[in-house]
């Protein structure tokens, strides 16, 4: 329970870190309450399934405050929230086997029925609410083809330009060269405005 | 000279100009090339877009599905262990005084005994000391050196000279590099 008189909502995050090493439990949910919705939005991008996106954000989240005495004040705890986040998303989405599916078939099917078992069927198979739900939030334009770029590239545009955070800062959190940063982002701007040049025709 | 108006915005340059941040003279440039501004045109506007995208939230309960993972641990605070510490020290000591005041005559004889044996103790260790240093072969040539000040100025100095040297090499080579990256881990 936090001291009476203390506003935790309007403490700077280092402030809020120190109450939390000092055992608040009201300090640890604050961080929470900050950062949910911006490590949940990052990762639900990276990774485009509510349900994955969840247990990963639980996970960073419970990483991060049961760490919490290794984290060094002198830099931005949003900073090593959200490396937390990146790293987490980029080792599920290495560890996620995704099959390609076409209209046609796997690309590892050899025999006829094999081919036709793995084709997708279109209009046979209903949507979960779950789905529905991911369908209406990432369904957009802009949505879909943030998810063609690559993850390295989406997680800086997404930094850079979702979250708003300077080329040096995400280079920290992302432990690349400043170029290499700049590098993914000029390269992810110019897919996406491909992408999306039909829309401004 | 390479006529710097002609050559296109590279991305770095896009990138200022999006942030107010062009050069002038690139600013030229720009007015002037369709081709740059139709670029920097798109990427102002897909700036907005991105900047523009949804915060989305997790099912209501994340924050109690995180806690009930998360060990919540108590430091002890640094009043608390200083208080601990001088009680520490501060609470046998005073057992000690109550216990002599009560005690008189018992810490009289305690003190006498074990006083005058420490004494003899003492007395005898100098003694031992004594005869095994007149003992050393040594033990003249220190007494030349004593008996000369400027010899022995002469050694001093040396030595503290010495000490000095030793101390400004020791410090260089235990110095630690200066992180130069930023480092954080989880």
């Amino acid at each position: 329970m936090a001291k009476p008189g203390l506003d935790l909502a309007t403490m700077s995050d280092q402030d809020v870190v120190l109450e939390a090493r000092a055992g608040r439990q009201a300090a640890y949910r604050e961080l929470v309450r900050r950062y949910e919705r911006p490590i949940f939005s990052l990762i639900y991008r990276m990774v485009r399934n509510r349900e994955q996106a969840e247990d990963l954000s639980q996970e960073t989240f419970v990483k991060a405050l049961n760490a919490i005495e290794s984290y060094r004040p002198e830099y931005k705890f949003s900073s090593w929230i959200f490396k937390i986040a990146n790293n987490v998303s980029i080792d599920h989405l290495r560890r996620r086997e995704l099959d390609t599916l076409s209209l046609d078939g796997s690309p590892h099917a050899l025999t006829p029925e094999a081919i036709q078992a793995s084709a997708l069927q279109l209009g046979d198979r209903q949507e979960t609410a779950l789905e529905e739900l991911e369908a209406k939030e990432l369904g957009g334009e802009i949505e879909r083809a943030i998810a063609t770029l690559r993850p390295e590239y989406r997680s800086c545009i997404l930094l850079r330009h979702v979250e708003g955070r300077p080329y040096e800062e995400i280079a920290t959190m992302l432990d690349l060269p400043l170029g290499t940063v700049k590098t993914y982002i000029h390269r992810a701007r110019g897919e996406l405005r491909q992408a999306l040049a039909h829309l401004r025709q | 000279m390479t006529d710097l108006i002609a050559i296109h915005l590279t991305p770095d340059e896009l990138d200022d100009w999006l942030a107010g941040a062009l050069a002038r003279n690139r600013e030229a440039h720009l007015h002037g090339c369709a081709d740059c501004r139709r670029l920097a045109d798109a990427d102002r506007a897909l700036a907005h877009l991105l900047g523009t995208l949804p915060l989305f939230s997790p099912a209501a309960g994340f924050g109690d599905r995180v806690m009930a993972r998360v060990e919540v641990r108590r430091r002890a605070r640094p009043m608390a262990v200083a208080a601990a510490l001088a009680a520490g020290l501060l609470l046998p000591m005073a057992a000690s005084v109550g216990w002599s005041l009560a005690n008189p005559d018992t810490l009289t004889q305690l003190l006498q005994g074990a006083g005058g044996e420490l004494g003899r103790l003492a007395l005898a260790a100098v003694r031992s000391s004594g005869s095994t240093l007149l003992a050393q072969p040594w033990y003249p040539w220190v007494r030349g050196l004593i008996e000369s000040p400027a010899r022995l100025g002469l050694v001093f100095g040396g030595t503290a000279v010495a000490y000095a040297g030793g101390v400004v090499v020791l410090r260089r080579l235990l110095a630690l590099p200066t992180p130069r990256v930023a480092h954080v881990q989880a």
